[in-house]
């Protein structure tokens, strides 16, 4: 008897689950959701990050997008489906389960976030743009005599 | 399963780096090598800038290693065939930048691996900056000049200057001829890291505490949660921040 989480899926839906495409983004902002999650983890506002977006990454959204945008993908996802594959032989609970190590210690980016992230980094690279010229310093000439001003 | 792809770029030489690799020289103890590195990691953190970090301190003791503040640190024993190649595997999983803490003994393996897989590594659009630090012990010179001898010109340098009393004299680093023919050679960018109270250092090290903690108020250990410590902290992070700007290049992509 199958676990409810368990579904058993035969030789012909797996050959159609490995030819389907990957899912494309659902937002022009999934690329850099961790970069968004981030800022906002620092305590950033919506209208900050949007303007950083804007700045740094030439992504334009409206400050009320970014925040469904945050508020959906920071909600825990509900755990994939568990497949059992027919011709698998059933693991023992004992054998320890393969890890991919890439993802072992942290999450694989795919190309496009890399991508992202590589070009926000060289943003920040660049040298900052009009900065305000610092007031003069005033010195005072300790040996020069004070002197009484008068009208 | 299909593998994916590998992330680094394997697109021959490129002028603009695709991924960088800063690390803190390893040799001489108690120079402030992690000290240096919570800094650092704060400056990319605040920045935005994605950052993956290896911590490859074998001698450093749990309380001060670069995992006791920062628990996404990933521990890396070097004292192995595979040397540095972590540095590649953290790369491969995509992260642009990596800061890794090397401990004292790093020496002979970072020599190894370089010899064999920088070239490699720079055909990838990987660049490296290699961080020394010199206090005024005439030791922390020789160990930055030590490295400086075998890493060649195969990466950037970024020297610190760590005031670890107050007055420091840094006339070792200023005036021996080997430093200066360092200096001349390798043309390494220098900031400085201004001296830090030790009750504070200490303190925040002991509870594995960053300065950003301390200067957000983010701590319940007496000592660090007075006005004082607070003004202190953010004091340093803005000092060392404004340090770290002028060398950006050399930390950045």
């Amino acid at each position: 008897m199958p676990k409810s989480t368990l579904f058993v899926v035969t030789d012909e839906l797996r050959c159609v689950l490995d030819a389907l495409p990957a899912i494309p983004p659902k937002s022009c902002l999934d690329p850099l959701r961790p970069f968004i999650l981030h800022l906002r983890r620092d305590g950033r506002t919506y209208r900050n990050i949007q303007q950083i977006l804007a700045d740094e990454c030439d992504v334009r959204v409206h400050h009320e997008t970014l925040r469904r945008f945050i508020k959906s993908r920071s909600k825990p996802r509900k755990p994939k489906l568990e497949l059992e594959f027919e011709r698998e032989q059933p693991k023992s609970s004992a054998s320890p389960q393969p890890v991919d190590q890439s993802t072992a210690s942290g999450k694989r980016l795919s190309p496009e976030e890399r991508a992202a992230q590589v070009e926000f980094i060289r943003s920040l690279n660049k040298p900052a743009s009009q900065e305000q010229p610092a007031r003069p310093r005033w010195n005072l000439d300790v040996d020069k005599p004070r002197t009484i001003h008068k009208p | 399963m299909a593998t994916a792809a590998p992330l680094i770029e394997m697109t021959g030489r490129e002028a603009q780096p695709t991924s960088r690799i800063a690390f803190l020289q390893g040799g001489k103890g108690g120079v402030g090598k992690t000290a240096f590195a919570t800094m650092l990691i704060e400056w990319y953190r605040t920045k935005g800038a994605p950052v993956a970090l290896i911590d490859m301190d074998s001698e450093n003791k749990s309380r001060g290693s670069l995992g006791h503040f920062f628990p996404d640190a990933r521990k890396v024993n070097i004292q192995r065939a595979r040397g540095l190649d972590d540095f590649v595997d953290v790369l491969d999983q995509g992260a642009p930048i990596v800061v890794a803490d090397m401990g004292a003994g790093a020496g002979e393996v970072a020599h190894q691996w370089f010899d064999s897989m920088h070239e490699q590594a720079k055909d990838s659009g990987v660049a490296f900056t290699a961080i020394g630090l010199v206090t005024p012990d005439p030791a922390s010179v020789s160990s930055v000049l030590a490295w400086g001898n075998f890493l060649e010109n195969r990466v950037d340098y970024l020297i610190v200057k760590n005031a670890i009393s107050n007055p420091a004299d840094f006339s070792c680093w200023e005036n021996d001829p080997a430093a200066i023919e360092f200096r001349r050679l390798a043309q390494p960018k220098v900031i400085s890291m201004e001296y830090r109270l030790p009750e504070i250092e200490h303190e925040a090290r002991e509870h594995g505490l960053t300065l950003q903690a301390v200067a957000e108020r983010k701590t319940t250990v007496p000592a660090l949660k007075s006005t004082a410590s607070v003004w202190r902290a953010q004091a340093y992070r803005r000092h060392i921040f404004t340090e770290l700007e002028t060398v950006k290049d050399l930390l950045l992509l």
